[in-house]
């Protein structure tokens, strides 16, 4: 319990466990709501006389427990769109998701059911853009991923995301890949995706620098046959394109903003080294 | 010939097709099959002139008997020519797909001897794919003029999406240029697959499993209603498009994710309004989900066509699909977008803008009471724009500053609204001056400025 009107911030890990966590603390210590916010440990500063509460680690099950009662509570209180609206902002980058998902979170616990239409208010605005940056990126991870088969049979891919997506998107690559063994590195984020033959669900796995860097680095095992369907792809790719379309004729560059070039680098059909 | 040689040639001669989306049918994934498809589609890159690449889009063969006049693969042709073997077709698109390159298959053909030769071994390619390799992913496959009706009904029930190219957009353009086909040999397939599927919708509506389905979706539906309006997605379910089918697409075998057509843009005289009224019938009659235009490309040198140094008419197939969109979407009707009077749609500003500057008396708007047909009308409000404002003036009271959080493009917006009664202080009052206004910074786009250097077109303002 804090002390009438103690001004209070508290400290979160980016994930979806941590905030919500947060956010239940908030309310157990009975903090004004006023004068109570959340930050990202790793950009905590904390201001003059805030008293300063760091969450616990999330291998704590009490962490996981109250994020889950948060959750429920708003789930019940404002549906399950709103819910999965909280999943989607919580993996975004930005130094200031942990506030902007609290203020949304106290929003929904006050206005109940109309949170879904008050779309308006300027909690629901702020919680918004980091929905929308999230679900963009969730997009592009489904569109530019690029496997690389090695010689055992298993899928590889190395993808750097701008929000931490991949926890997001595993389903929809076990749906699409259902039958196969396959493997995704965030190394950015220091999370992979597993998959293995007939598994409904990926398992999420956090990694440290090294384990990420030394999986990153199995891609470089294609053998001859992965590069020749490298190759018939990049053929397939430059083949596509028409004349009197390109970036000269339409004053701007189409390709670059459905295809941002901060993922060329990963494409194969952009590859100059499997030029055949 | 290599893999790599027959590849580049059959993609090169596929590459004029416009259609390459992966929409329309959502199927899970199946215990021992490869893939699944979803119904809002997925690109998974985009060539250097910046179209999508969804699909593997290529010919069976290039060898065509046919001679119709535009094809660079028409018979008469000189160009290296090369053939597909069923099974060496679906090993790629598996291999393809498996790496993530793409949603599936799209399977096109010159006509290879005769139409019923081409189509089977086509048939032989997307049997292969769904049986012997367990496809489940998208196939989208191309219908020639003239197949026997079997032959479709096989094709339609491998493939989720057929299409039979119209090409030109009247009798006349295709009798002068396609002297192997006739209208009637282009229609009577389209008429089979909207006539197959009417048909099966209305079985599936006596069905267990019809009935089923369609008591989830009402069950959905309702709970949409409990939680307010779709304002987070651009779902269509808030837009004035025409009605939804009755049953999920997922539980229809034949041509699940329906038909399309192409329309070639720019190689005859017919002017934009005759493409309207055409696209309006077509989707009227024949059910279709989309229609593609195809901006002539000048490739081949011959009396009958624009001469080979004829600019491709980019922004005229660029208005076309927008037009097209606001006809599906918001509900306006050809006339609306190019009258018999003035036949063709304004190259310098889109479609949805020009309406707008041609019907001044019917703006500004009041955003806090207009309805969702109006709202829908105003250049810069969009579907979702628009649930929102009608989703958000419920709980509270709205000013032009929140227009902008809401998704509206309020630069294009404020010349038509007005919000709690106030006009953007900015914005011109005088139609005329909103008009110079709105055509000057269209007109001085990078869009606009680089494609009138480069179609040597003035605007029609």
């Amino acid at each position: 319990m804090l002390a009438c009107g103690e001004a209070v911030v508290v400290c979160c890990e980016r994930t979806a466990e941590s905030v919500l966590a947060a956010i239940g603390v908030t309310y157990l210590s009975h903090a004004d709501p006023h004068r109570v916010r959340l930050v990202a440990t790793d950009k905590a500063q904390a201001r003059i006389g805030e008293k300063v509460i760091a969450l616990g680690d999330e291998d704590d099950g009490s962490v996981v427990a109250l994020a889950k009662r948060v959750y429920a509570g708003f789930e019940r209180s404002c549906g399950t769109t709103c819910a999965r609206r909280v999943v989607l902002a919580c993996a975004a980058d930005e130094s200031g998701m942990p506030e902007a998902v609290h203020r949304y979170l106290r929003l929904g616990f006050s206005e109940g059911k109309r949170l879904y239409e008050d779309v308006g208010a300027p909690e629901a605005l702020a919680f918004a853009k980091l929905v929308q940056r999230v679900s963009s990126e969730c997009e592009h991870t489904r569109q530019f991923v690029r496997f690389v088969r090695l010689p055992d049979g298993t899928f590889v891919s190395v993808f750097e995301p701008n929000e931490n997506t991949l926890p997001l998107v595993c389903c929809h690559f076990a749906r699409r890949m259902k039958e196969d063994r396959f493997v995704i590195v965030d190394p950015r984020h220091l999370v992979a995706i597993f998959h293995e033959p007939g598994d409904a669900s990926c398992a999420v796995v956090g990694l440290d620098g090294e384990t990420a860097a030394m999986l990153a680095s199995r891609v470089d095992e294609a053998d001859e046959r992965e590069r020749l369907v490298q190759a018939l792809w990049q053929r397939f790719y430059r083949a596509m394109e028409l004349p009197g379309r390109g970036a000269a004729s339409r004053g701007y560059d189409l390709r670059a903003s459905w295809m941002p070039k901060r993922f060329w680098h990963g494409l194969p059909e952009l590859d100059p080294r499997l030029r055949r | 010939m290599d893999k790599l040689t027959k590849l580049g040639i059959l993609a090169e001669a596929a590459r004029f097709d416009a259609a390459c989306t992966s929409s329309g049918v959502t199927r899970g994934p199946r215990e021992g099959m490869v893939g699944d498809a979803c119904a809002s589609g997925l690109c998974h890159s985009f060539s250097a002139d910046g179209r999508c690449i969804t699909l593997l889009k290529v010919l069976m063969s290039n060898a065509c008997s046919f001679d119709c006049a535009y094809c660079v693969n028409r018979r008469g042709a000189s160009c290296p020519r090369a053939t597909f073997e069923p099974r060496e077709l679906a090993e790629l698109t598996l291999d393809f797909y498996k790496r993530n390159y793409i949603e599936g298959l799209f399977l096109s053909s010159a006509v290879l001897g005769n139409p019923d030769n081409t189509t089977e071994r086509m048939i032989a390619c997307l049997e292969a794919l769904r049986g012997e390799f367990r496809f489940n992913g998208y196939v989208h496959a191309k219908v020639i003029p003239d197949t026997s009706p079997e032959l479709v009904d096989r094709l339609g029930r491998l493939a989720d999406r057929l299409s039979v190219n119209l090409e030109l957009p009247s009798r006349a353009s295709l009798t002068a240029l396609c002297p192997d086909k006739d209208a009637s040999s282009v229609m009577a397939p389209m008429a089979q697959i909207a006539t197959t599927r009417r048909e099966e919708e209305r079985q599936l509506l006596d069905s267990p499993a019809g009935k089923r389905a369609l008591a989830r979706r009402s069950g959905r539906s309702s709970s949409h209603v409990s939680e307010g309006m779709q304002v987070t997605s651009a779902g269509a379910r808030y837009t004035l498009g025409r009605p939804a089918s009755a049953v999920p697409n997922a539980l229809r075998k034949f041509v699940p994710a329906g038909q399309s057509t192409q329309l070639i843009i720019g190689a005859t005289p017919e002017d934009d309004n005759h493409i309207l009224q055409l696209s309006k019938s077509l989707y009227d009659h024949y059910g279709l989900k989309r229609i593609f235009f195809s901006a002539y490309m000048p490739m081949v040198e011959d009396s009958r066509l624009p001469d080979r140094e004829t600019p491709v008419p980019l922004r005229r197939e660029h208005r076309l699909y927008q037009a097209d969109w606001l006809m599906r979407y918001y509900a306006f009707t050809p006339d609306e977008l190019a009258t018999p009077s003035r036949p063709w749609l304004d190259l310098d500003v889109d479609p949805k803008l020009a309406w707008a500057l041609a019907h001044m008396e019917r703006f500004p708007i009041e955003v806090m009471d207009a309805s969702l047909e109006m709202l829908l009308r105003v250049p810069g409000i969009g579907p979702v724009g628009a649930r929102r404002i009608l989703a958000a003036r419920r709980t509270r009271r709205l000013c032009l500053d929140d227009l902008q959080g809401l998704g509206i493009a309020f630069k294009r917006a404020c010349y038509f609204v007005t919000c709690g009664g106030k006009r953007d202080q900015a914005a011109p009052l005088d139609a005329d001056l909103i008009r110079r206004k709105v055509v000057s910074d269209a007109a001085g786009s990078k869009y606009n400025s680089a494609r009138r250097q480069a179609e040597g077109q003035l605007s029609l303002f």
